[in-house]
């Protein structure tokens, strides 16, 4: 493309425009397509090379966002969307046993819905206004909440007072450690994890936290210092976190990026949220990436995967080896526990109980 | 939650981009409706082939592909006019596209408005008028006191410069499409 002289040159730095996006901008190729042929149909690249093909693939790509951005498309798409979900709902189930290919039928059968919908007679198009509306009501319902919508869902759902059981599974390298957790929204956890010495358990109800070693008595205090020190010197890495926790953490330093896929463990169509850290904080309960599933019918959080690396060296991270790895937590039942569920004493009736007020303080 | 909501929330996730990538390939208003809906129709049609552990938008956009390529084969009075290279490569540009910070496609194209706004005055008014006011460059040509060809060179160049503004700002850990 010969340069316009009625212009400054975008390649070349200027001065005294003042534009931050024109002094950015690096040699790069031209899309030197005539908007003429933008507006007309697709030419026949046949003949094109790589590069310009490349550059018509994304002169057609923008030109079509810059429509989209004006809201050009917006009438086109709404009135494409309404009509099809209109089609569809008149139509029945998909066959599942369908095998021809894609592209095979699409043709005879958006015909002949369209023309079932729009080309009939006036009482027929009346009737259809009509199911459009009620559809229309019903469809402003049915789009995809947004990630933050999902999350605050999903967040009151976990302060449910049910009690909650999740499969717990740490893996660091080729070493993998199991748990159970039994959680009523944060505020009481029963947390046991297999170790090779036995049953390690781990409990916290409205008055104290309690720590049960495999043998031995029960050691109990009311300072969250003493539990997570247990933690950390017993569970194998295992850190305690309820998905509430967790949802609440995500609200603050994350981006969020959400869609509909399956569930890999209820193979069921659920939201998911990928949660990505942004924050430089060396917070240890910070992941660097969190995925959640999230049940369509009542917000449920039907998995959870955490995925953190060791900090580097000099992080203000006390303890570096702390939930390193990737934490996965997967949902197993739901319940209606007695408050006494979550006491020591209930636990372990058989065994001594030992109040540790020393350990109130940071460990 | 049954098979037609789960479809139709997730088409409507998809509707904009799904029109931007059919667009993108097929400039007529009413056939890019058309090939939408047959787009939709199969899509839910084939559902039971969508592998639902992967996106749906690029299965989407798979088909719409097709879908273009079978509507340009329909109407032989013109040459074939598409190629798949071009499809092809507007989806992976959409699919980069996802890794813009934002929750929906028009989140996502915030970067578009930001990167609008850093072109040049001349440049942005071209594109203003060409766009937001819909005029053909002939129109704007009368509104800009210039020349034609002057104005055909901003609105490419405007799309390059936007191209490579958006691209600059493409996350690489987008995921989800």
């Amino acid at each position: 493309m010969k340069p316009d002289d009625t212009l400054p040159d975008p390649q070349k730095p200027s001065k005294e425009s003042g534009h931050e996006f024109s002094e950015a901008m690096p040699p790069t190729h031209e899309l030197d397509l005539d908007e003429t042929r933008l507006l007309g149909a697709l030419e026949n690249v046949a003949g094109f090379t790589p590069k310009q093909l490349q550059a018509t693939a994304d002169a057609f790509l923008v030109h079509s966002l810059l429509l989209h951005e004006s809201g050009a498309l917006e009438a086109s798409t709404e009135r494409a969307l309404q009509a099809t979900l209109s089609a569809l709902h008149a139509e029945s189930e998909p066959s599942i046993t369908a095998s021809t290919s894609v592209i095979a039928r699409e043709t005879s059968v958006a015909s002949q819905t369209r023309d079932r919908w729009w080309n009939r007679s006036s009482t027929r198009m009346a009737i259809a206004a009509s199911v459009l509306f009620i559809l229309l009501t019903f469809f402003w319902q049915t789009r995809l909440p947004n990630a933050k919508t999902l999350l605050a869902q999903a967040y009151q759902s976990s302060l449910s007072n049910l009690d909650r059981e999740y499969h717990l599974a740490l893996k660091r390298g080729e070493q993998e450690t199991e748990g159970t957790i039994i959680v009523r929204g944060n505020r009481a956890f029963l947390l046991q994890v297999k170790s090779i010495a036995g049953l390690q358990t781990f409990g916290r109800n409205d008055n104290d936290y309690w720590f049960a070693a495999p043998i031995g008595p029960v050691l109990k205090s009311d300072s969250r210092y003493f539990i997570a020190s247990m933690l950390h010197q017993h569970s194998g890495g295992l850190p305690y976190l309820d998905p509430a926790t967790v949802i609440q953490r995500l609200q603050e330093g994350y981006s969020l990026q959400r869609d509909m896929v399956e569930d890999p463990q209820t193979e069921r169509t659920s939201y998911r949220i990928i949660a990505t850290n942004q924050s430089d904080s060396s917070d240890f309960l910070r992941p660097d990436k969190v995925t959640l599933w999230i049940d369509l019918e009542n917000s449920r959080v039907t998995r959870m995967v955490l995925e953190r690396t060791a900090k580097k060296e000099g992080s203000d991270n006390q303890n570096p080896s702390f939930f390193d790895g990737t934490l996965s937590i997967d949902y197993v039942t739901e319940s209606n526990l007695a408050e006494e569920f979550y006491r020591a004493e209930t636990q372990y009736p058989e065994r001594a109980i030992l109040s540790r007020p020393w350990a109130a303080e940071a460990p | 939650m049954e098979a037609k909501e789960v479809f139709e929330i997730l088409v409507r996730d998809h509707a904009s981009s799904l029109m931007v990538f059919i667009r993108s390939l097929v400039s007529d208003k009413a056939a890019a409706e058309d090939v939408f809906q047959e787009t939709l129709l199969t899509a839910w049609k084939n559902m039971d082939k969508f592998d639902r552990e992967r996106p749906f938008g690029p299965w989407l956009r798979g088909i719409a592909g097709k879908t273009v390529l079978a509507w340009y084969r329909q109407r032989k009075k013109q040459p074939l006019l598409c190629a798949e290279e071009v499809i092809e490569q507007i989806d992976q540009r959409l699919c980069e596209l996802q890794g813009l910070a934002g929750d929906s496609f028009n989140e996502k194209l915030e970067a578009l408005r930001d990167c609008i706004t850093r072109l040049p005055e001349p440049y942005q008014q071209t594109i203003r008028l060409r766009y937001n006011q819909q005029l053909m460059p002939a129109a704007i040509v009368e509104q800009t006191q210039t020349t034609l060809e002057t104005v055909k060179k901003r609105l490419n160049r405007a799309r390059s410069m936007l191209l490579t503004c958006i691209t600059r700002k493409i996350q690489p850990e987008g995921e989800l499409t």
